[in-house]
């Protein structure tokens, strides 16, 4: 996959450049917001990643003027600390997510990897399905080997989002921002506590557990490798 | 404006103790004018009567004593027309001339109750005096009625100018009250106006330039170097966020690259793992001040989204009734409204008011507390409630709960950075809602009152 990052800080660049190159992902590093621009008018990449604030051009009119110019790259706006205000302005404006400075790599590369992947999504399946387990979005119902599983309303919307994405990390964050709606991190076990109630429903009667604990990172759903 | 208010203003009462010097000083002024008309219209009267004493007496020298009789005849007979009397008694005391009787018990100018006309019992005061003529007595005196007519006349007239001048003073001072009473109070509604952070509102100075106004131009050079200050935080606040974004996210990505060194022994792993839960907690600790910073900094701009509330905290209790059951306490939801509850404002925000109050109940209460969440809609007004049976804060502790870091175990073992209800407060007063904690005897019940829109 390649990626654009448009950020001003070396050393915060230098670090993302390499793990995400780890990560086995190509990346084209500026550190100007007009660079970023003309990179997205001449260049094909399948990501942007832009810093908020820039030199010579700001990230969000950067996305504006691409978004004016018809292009659909997928972008994600890295914000200033407590501004919710301003993520809220980037979704506006067309960026596809937000991630608030300073964030884990982690969390970057899980948000990266999910909005490729949203990307490549087309028609609306009316069923997801992970190994043996279904959910059906039009009767929100999920069944397991034969058993219809009942599902409390925010067991079921965590159970959907961690489906969509199945095979890749979702973390923590995420799954508070479209689960909860939660903005903001509230610093108790919410997450946790339901993801155990969901495992208790569909992973402990079954042999095969499909929900899996990312250390440090948040959850990953897929069946047996 | 209250009327009671505006009577104990200071230039109200000046005014009133300026009318009751200016009337104990019209009142002596009165009693000092009659005294001096008593005296003078007497004078007058004495003058008169004594001329005609002269003329008798002139007239007794020229005839004797048939000449007095006659003369004191006439006298009298004229006087019979008017408010004098003249008598005349022989060396027995009996009377010789005149229709009334003046007992002769006196020397010089004297007051005396004296019939009106002959035979009648009204009687009035006469100013008379007796004078020994050849063996007789010779009295003679003035009704002193027109005296005291004039000095009616005069205590009527001073009546007046009291009266007159007393309401024109007071009218004058309630005037006077009521207007500095009415920049007092716009004084203090301004006031309470940069309190509630609009800093950019001045007190207004009239051109008439008194105490109030100076005070006002000196309040206003006050509040500017104030709302200089406010602007300086607030810029200085957005600058520390622009500033630690850097060196915060340097450190998150260095120590990740570290964990990723597949040399690292696992011990260095969970130490360099701690370190990175320490400073996710202290990103947090910034993000809720910078946070507290801008919700303060936007205030007054209109909320002009509305959203239902009744909605949000549902959905929030049903999120929290699971985290409540997991830490061993019970969540229970008393929503009395079945039709939406709208309210004005910003669903983020508020959503993280009420997960911060549920929060902290849930946190700061042992194993086994009931934590209730009520909604009611009192016509119009909507009453959020979060109440629990744990073990409160006491009361002098309740009004520092607000103020960030304060914790009320000053031990600080239990988790949380202090600011969940800094940060409550600040939302509540961004949608100009109330949040006041009181005692649930036993347990602490948090009320949050919106505004009816």
């Amino acid at each position: 996959m390649k990626i654009l990052l448009a950020e001003d800080d070396l050393k915060v660049a230098e670090f993302v450049v390499a793990g995400l190159e780890q990560s086995g992902h190509s990346v084209d590093h500026v550190t100007d917001g007009r660079d970023a621009l003309s990179y997205c008018l001449y260049n094909d990449c399948d990501v942007a990643v832009l810093d908020r604030m820039m030199p010579g051009m700001d990230g969000l009119s950067v996305l504006k003027a691409m978004r004016a110019g018809g292009s659909k790259l997928p972008v994600l706006m890295l914000t200033a600390l407590g501004d919710v205000e301003n993520r809220v302005a980037g979704l506006q404006a067309g960026a596809d997510d937000y991630l608030a400075k300073p964030f884990h790599f982690s969390e970057l590369l899980a948000r990266i990897v999910s909005l490729t992947r949203r990307q490549t999504e087309t028609a609306e399946a009316p069923t997801l399905r992970v190994h043996d387990l279904t959910l059906d979005l039009l009767t929100r119902t999920a069944e397991r080997q034969g058993k219809v599983i009942e599902l409390q309303a925010k067991e079921f919307a965590l159970l959907e989002v961690l489906m969509r994405n199945a095979g890749r990390v979702v973390t923590r964050t995420m799954l508070l921002e479209r689960v909860w709606n939660f903005n903001f991190d509230p610093n108790t076990t919410v997450v946790e506590t339901h993801v155990s109630r969901l495992r208790s429903k569909i992973d402990k009667p079954f042999d095969v557990p499909l929900i899996h604990t990312m250390r440090n990172t948040g959850y990953s759903m897929h069946g047996p490798r | 404006m209250d009327r009671g208010n505006i009577f104990s203003g200071s230039s109200f009462r000046a005014t009133l103790y300026g009318v009751v010097a200016f009337l104990a000083i019209l009142t002596l002024t009165a009693v000092l004018a009659i005294l001096y008309i008593e005296r003078e219209l007497k004078t007058d009267i004495q003058s008169q009567l004594e001329a005609a004493i002269s003329t008798i007496q002139a007239l007794h020298e020229e005839q004797g004593t048939d000449g007095l009789r006659d003369a004191m005849q006439d006298i009298s007979r004229s006087f019979a027309q008017s408010d004098r009397i003249a008598l005349l008694y022989d060396k027995d005391g009996n009377r010789i001339v005149g229709d009334r009787h003046v007992p002769l018990d006196f020397e010089g100018w004297v007051e005396r109750d004296v019939a009106v006309a002959s035979g009648t019992e009204e009687v009035a005061g006469y100013y008379v005096t007796a004078v020994p003529i050849d063996g007789h007595t010779l009295v003679i005196g003035r009704d002193l009625g027109y005296v005291r007519h004039v000095e009616m006349v005069t205590v009527r007239a001073f009546l007046v100018v009291g009266a007159l001048m007393t309401f024109i003073f007071i009218l004058i001072g309630y005037r006077m009250s009521s207007g500095s009473l009415g920049k007092l109070q716009a004084m203090g509604n301004t006031l309470q106006r940069v309190a509630q952070g609009e800093t950019d509102a001045r007190l207004t100075v009239a051109p008439e330039n008194n105490q109030i106004d100076r005070i006002a131009k000196i309040m206003n050079v006050h509040l500017d170097t104030l709302s200089e200050l406010v602007q300086s935080t607030k810029m200085s606040a957005a600058a520390i966020a622009h500033d630690l974004k850097r060196p915060l996210s340097r450190a998150y990505l260095g120590l990740e690259r570290v964990l990723d060194d597949e040399r690292l022994t696992d011990g260095s792993r969970a130490y360099i793992e701690e370190i990175r839960e320490e400073l996710a907690g202290l990103t947090a600790i910034f993000e809720t001040i910078l946070r507290i910073a801008r919700i303060d900094a936007s205030y007054g701009t209109e909320l002009t989204a509305s959203f239902d509330l009744g909605a949000l905290v549902a959905d929030l209790c049903e999120t929290y009734e699971v985290v409540a059951e997991e830490s061993g306490q019970t969540l229970v939801e008393e929503i009395a409204e079945n039709a939406p509850v709208m309210i004005r404002g910003d669903q983020g925000m508020i959503g993280q008011l009420v997960v911060n109050l549920l929060q902290n109940a849930i946190t700061h209460c042992p194993v086994g507390t009931f934590i209730t969440v009520g909604l009611q809609n009192r016509a119009g007004q909507v009453v959020l409630t979060v109440a629990d049976n744990g073990p409160g804060i006491p009361e002098a502790a309740r009004s520092k709960v607000f103020d960030a870091f304060f914790r009320a175990d000053t031990a600080r073992t239990t988790e949380g950075s202090g600011l969940g209800m800094a940060l409550a407060k600040s939302i509540a007063d961004r949608h100009d809602a109330t949040i006041a904690l009181d005692d649930n005897a036993p347990g602490l019940r948090v009320t949050v009152v919106f505004p009816r829109t």
